[in-house]
This record gives C-alpha cells, structure tokens and sequence, in this order.
C-alpha cells in the first residue's frame, strides 16, 4: 500500500499542481493495475486511467480523509473503468448455464498456480465479471459500493460476485490443464 | 438439504463472506455433500490466488503519469482564461476568428466591391441632382402661375 504524506494530500486539496503530480507519480501503478485489469486493454486503460486522475483533480477538495486517500483514489479509478465499459455495452450479464457449480468440477487444480495464471485467467473472464471481482478481491471495495458503480442492487451484485467466482475458479481449472504441457516443452 | 438450496452460497462461504447463522446452516450441508464442498475447496483456492496477486504488478506505459498532468494543464488553463475574462471578452474571443474571415472575404474580393461601391456613389449622386432639380422647378411653378393669373 502506497502512504501518501497528508501534507502532499492537504496541498493538493487546495489546488497545488506540483503536489497532485506527486500523487499521480505515487499512485500510477496501482491506479493502472486496477484500471487494466478491469478494462483488459493496455491502451483503453491509460485513456481511463487520465480521465479517471482527471475526475480525482477535480473531487480532490471534497476527500474529506475518511478513507485513505488510495482507496479513494480506486474509487475514482474503478468508476471511470466500469463507466468505460458501459458506454461499450460490455457490461451485460453473460448467459450461464442452470447450474454453474458443475463448471469447476473439472480436473484437479494445481496447487502451484502461479500469478501469471491469474492474470491470464482473469484476463479471459467476461468484463462484467472481471470488474466484480478485482474491485472485490483485489481492491477491497465494500458490496453495496460496488453495487452503485454497477448501478446495480445488492443482491445482484452479490449474485455476479458468485457467477464470477465460480467462473474464474473454471479458468484457473483450465489454466491448470494446459500449464504442465507448456512447463514440460520449455524444460526438454 | 438439496445442494440447489445451498448452491448461491457456496462461493461467499468460500470468501468467508457469510454471516453466522447462513455460514452454519451452509456447513451443515458440506459436512454430507462432497461435491459441494469440492466447489467450496476450489473456490476459496481460486479467491486465494486472486488475492496474492500485487495491486502494482502491472507496468504503466512510459509517460502516463506526464500526459494525466499535460490534461490537467490544459483544462486549468481553459477554465482559469474562462474565470478571468469577462463576458463580452469571451464573446469577442469567439467572435474574433469570425470577423477575422469577414476580412479576408473582403480582400479578396475588393475589385468587385471598388467597382459595386462606385456604381452605387454614382447611381446616388444622379439621384441626388434630380431629387434636387425636381424640388427646384416644384418651388418656382406656383409663384410663375400667380404671375399670370
């Protein structure tokens, strides 16, 4: 987790361009990470990733501090995101078959699954689903504020948040299967 | 219990997100369903690895952090020129490239309007004399006619 000093936060409160830039370069990574992994496209997310720092320069008077100001800062981030992806109608619920749980019980899950694997698993997930999870999972945004950036209820959201789940855990299954084969070409 | 009733449950319980008295009642069921508590298993060990991945591991591209800071420039500049100029200064702000295209309308096309411009003075000059020689036998026709009555 990046610490922020609070005077560099009180400066840019007050309009200080040189301290935002100073958040900016602190937070960029983390603010691209979260921003990627939600879009699923290098390119759309640095174009959201400075709108989204665009927004935060424009709110940053209001952070009143009740929050730290990254997680404030994902807020902003993961909202253009998923902005992003409704203006793209990539948004709309997948159709899944009746009973979703039969999906991940497939071959046995490697217990080494590396992060790369993730990535690639999250990364073929559809985008209403990856949204869900790297703001819950990764980010740690509560239930009902994701539900509002999804302009959804709760219990919808908790309902995508299961499918997604069951899901990934289907793509980290068949990340599984393939991953000795590649392992065992590069080694001989 | 069918695993139907159970099954919308089983990924939260996975991501310990149950509350007490659903997170039992949903145990009650793992102990006697194995498949069940096989999706459980491989849901929390998904979860899992989805959580060890960094919130930073994904390299910006070059320059990222400079193009968010050359928008912002931009769009202070724009709103501090907003904020200081007074209205009618915006409004000639605007209307300057169009009075701009006015005048080079008027340059390049001066021959025609020299030439329609002295038309128009001459055409206003006759009318003038006539106007004026008109009024002038107006004025000595009354003063002829008394004579001879």
């Amino acid at each position: 987790m990046v610490e922020i000093p609070s005077h560099i936060i009180e400066a840019c409160r007050q309009g200080d361009e040189q301290a935002f830039e100073a958040l900016v370069r602190a937070t960029e990574r983390q603010t691209y990470s979260l921003v990627f992994r939600i879009v699923g496209n290098r390119d759309d997310a640095a174009d959201v990733v400075q709108d989204a720092y665009l927004k935060a320069w424009r709110g940053i008077k209001e952070f009143r501090g009740d929050s730290a100001i990254t997680s404030w800062l994902y807020r902003v981030a993961s909202n253009a995101a998923v902005e992003f992806l409704r203006k793209r109608n990539r948004l709309a619920e997948p159709i899944e078959p009746d009973r979703m749980s039969e999906m991940i019980e497939a071959p046995e899950q490697r217990s080494d699954v590396d992060g790369s694997d993730v990535e690639a698993a999250l990364a073929r997930l559809p985008a209403a689903y990856r949204a869900v999870l790297v703001m819950r999972e990764l980010y740690g945004l509560s239930i009902e504020e994701i539900a509002k950036q999804m302009n959804a209820t709760n219990g919808a959201t908790k309902v995508r948040l299961h499918r997604a789940r069951l899901r990934l855990a289907h793509e980290i299954s068949r990340s599984a299967d393939v991953i000795p084969i590649n392992r065992e070409k590069k080694t001989s | 219990m069918r695993c139907e009733s159970v099954a919308p449950y089983l990924t939260a319980r996975a991501s310990g997100e149950l509350e007490d008295h659903t997170r039992t009642w949903v145990d009650s069921h793992l102990q006697s369903c194995v498949s069940c508590s096989a999706v459980v298993d491989r849901s929390a060990r998904a979860t899992r690895a989805l959580r060890m991945l960094e919130p930073d591991a994904i390299e910006p591209p070059a320059g990222l952090a400079n193009a968010v800071m050359a928008r912002i420039q931009e769009q202070d500049s724009v709103v501090t020129r907003r904020r200081l100029l007074p209205l009618p200064l915006v409004a000639g702000e605007q209307l300057a490239p169009r009075l701009g295209e006015v005048g080079r309308v008027l340059v390049e096309n001066k021959e025609t309007i020299v030439n329609v411009a002295g038309t128009a003075a001459a055409a206003a000059g006759v009318a003038w004399l006539a106007w004026k020689a008109l009024r002038t036998l107006r004025n000595t026709r009354p003063a002829n006619s008394a004579l001879h009555s």
